[in-house]
């Protein structure tokens, strides 16, 4: 007994001793749909969020909020059936590449200085373009200003009017 | 190594390293290097930090912390293929989602503890949710208030979501059409909750009579009997959008091809009393124009034609279309084809006629013949 007692003391030493440093925790969970913390870190960092302090957990908060906003986006747009095909993706891809004077090819080099992956840009794209339609399906159609800039205020407002409505519509628990 | 086995030794190595040890136990030397040791798993997860995630690391030994008895194998084979491979949060990521769907934790937390060997122990610390202890329905006499004791039922948002839709489904089905019903939680002892279902039932709204405004050619008597909804019975919003549908059904079979029905809300009455109202827009009755079938031959044609029920300068009668078309397909099937019939219909406004066209497309081989 006496030689094992040392034995299990320099066994159990390395995990005792050793800080345990956080890989990913879950975050929120959206009805049955969980987020990552390691999610909401990524898309604090595309959004230009510092590496750590205040200012990062403040852009990572802000960045679930977005997730979970996203989520909410998707469940609602499928059930309407609004679904964005791999053309359209490339097909938006190729005007944000015109848009900037810079060929496709050019552009995916650019946005990799800017965190994206080639795929992680076209699943941003695809993102951005099924928030378009949702948002073009569900908004109040009869109230619509013609006015551009008008429009514009007018659907950021309708935005929040509907993300609002789809919160009451599921079950959001914020974990930290 | 498989993981069940993997688990069997895990265990059997936490049990071995805390129990008293066995009377041959003497005889074993202890080892002079430390560093060719077993890693443990800790026996609770330990406090996390932030800090540099060592991604690329040789995780040596994977550890699921905090999962109950019941789950822990399930739990464990989802991440046990870790060991051995290089750390890569975004593959930890997904094991963290894959452990959350199991739908048996609250929270997983993923660390990892630096190993002297270079490697990492990954460290996955899993909640449990808490046990219901008692459910109980209060403020609902229509359902009549309980409350149970379920078996092995979690306090699991997606769950008391459904219980919570379960209750106000039963309410609304029983004409309660205003019933809120929200759920509680109270701890009553580590691990277990009390969960109660507040539900305000409100007034129950029957129907007391119905009403079609803008009837012109449909007979009230047989709008009536489409209904699903009764006068005398609760007011429910999913028979009244059957009920729109089954009015615009008998409005199709009079020839009144565009013709719209609405049903209009009624506000809920102090009484219970509500009116079933619906607005109808006719429009005008159809007849049909040219009837002709396609996709078989020309001396074939006459004979399908004149076994249909729907016949030209007829009125325009949808169900009648409806058993023409299956006619046609049992008219295939009897002479061995398999046919697709798709119903063209071409509508002249200003003549209020619709031509038909059935367009025979054999999906199996062989020629269609009458």
């Amino acid at each position: 007994m006496r030689a094992l007692l040392p034995l299990f003391l320099v066994l159990a030493a390395p995990a005792a001793l050793a800080q345990a440093v956080l890989v990913d925790r879950l975050a929120a969970v959206v009805d049955a749909h969980p987020i990552t913390r390691s999610a909401a870190d990524a898309r604090a960092t595309l959004l230009g969020a510092p590496p750590s302090g205040e200012a990062r957990d403040k852009a990572r908060a802000e960045a679930l909020t977005s997730l979970i906003d996203d989520w909410l986006i998707h469940l609602d747009a499928e059930r309407r059936g609004l679904t964005v095909t791999p053309e359209e993706v490339e097909h938006a891809l190729a005007e944000v590449a015109e848009q900037n004077h810079l060929t496709v090819s050019a552009l995916l080099t650019e946005v990799t200085r800017h965190g994206f992956t080639s795929d992680g840009y076209r699943v941003e794209l695809k993102r951005q373009l099924l928030e378009f339609k949702w948002l073009n399906t569900t908004a109040d159609r009869a109230s619509r200003p013609s006015d551009p800039e008008a429009l514009m205020t007018f659907m950021a407002s309708e935005r929040v009017r509907l993300l609002a409505a789809l919160r009451q519509q599921v079950a959001i628990e914020v974990k930290r | 190594m498989k993981a069940s086995s993997f688990v069997g030794l895990l265990l059997t190595a936490c049990v071995t390293a805390h129990a008293p040890a066995p009377s041959t136990a003497k005889a074993v030397a202890p080892p002079t290097a430390p560093v060719a040791a077993e890693p443990i798993c800790p026996a609770a997860m330990p406090t996390v930090a932030e800090g540099a995630v060592p991604t690329g690391a040789r995780i040596e030994k994977v550890c699921l912390l905090g999962a109950s008895e019941d789950d822990y194998l399930r739990l464990h084979e989802a991440v046990a293929p870790r060991e051995g491979t290089s750390l890569d949060p975004l593959v930890l990521r997904d094991d963290l989602e894959v452990l959350y769907a199991q739908g048996s934790v609250s929270d997983v937390v993923v660390a990892t503890q630096a190993l002297p060997s270079g490697g990492v122990m990954l460290l996955y610390g899993v909640a449990p949710f808490d046990v219901v202890g008692s459910l109980t329905v209060t403020g609902a006499p229509a359902l009549g208030d309980d409350t149970i004791a379920p078996k092995s039922l979690r306090a699991d948002p997606r769950v008391l979501k459904a219980l919570v839709r379960q209750v106000t489904d039963a309410l609304l089905e029983r004409g309660y059409a205003q019933a809120t019903v929200r759920s509680t939680l109270t701890p009553v002892s580590p691990g277990k909750v009390a969960v109660v279902l507040e539900a305000n039932q409100g007034q129950r709204q029957v129907v007391s009579s119905i009403t079609f405004d803008g009837r012109k050619v449909l007979l009230e008597r047989e709008l009536t009997a489409a209904l699903h909804s009764r006068i005398g019975e609760p007011w429910r919003q999913d028979l009244v959008e059957r009920d729109e549908l089954a009015l615009t059904e008998v409005a199709f079979d009079h020839g009144l091809i565009n013709a719209r029905v609405r049903a209009v809300a009624p506000e809920p009455a102090v009484d219970g009393k509500v009116t079933l109202r619906f607005t109808l827009e006719e429009g005008s009755v159809f007849t049909i124009g040219k009837l002709t079938v396609t996709g078989v031959p020309a001396a074939d044609q006459k004979p399908l034609l004149d076994s249909l029920e729907t016949r030209p300068k007829q009125t325009f009668v949808r169900s009648q279309i409806t058993r023409d078309l299956k006619r046609l397909e049992h008219s295939g099937r009897q002479h061995g084809v398999t046919l697709e019939v798709t119903p063209l219909t071409t509508v002249d406004a200003a003549k209020k006629k619709v031509d038909i066209t059935f367009e025979l497309k054999p999906t199996s081989a062989g020629a269609i013949h009458v």
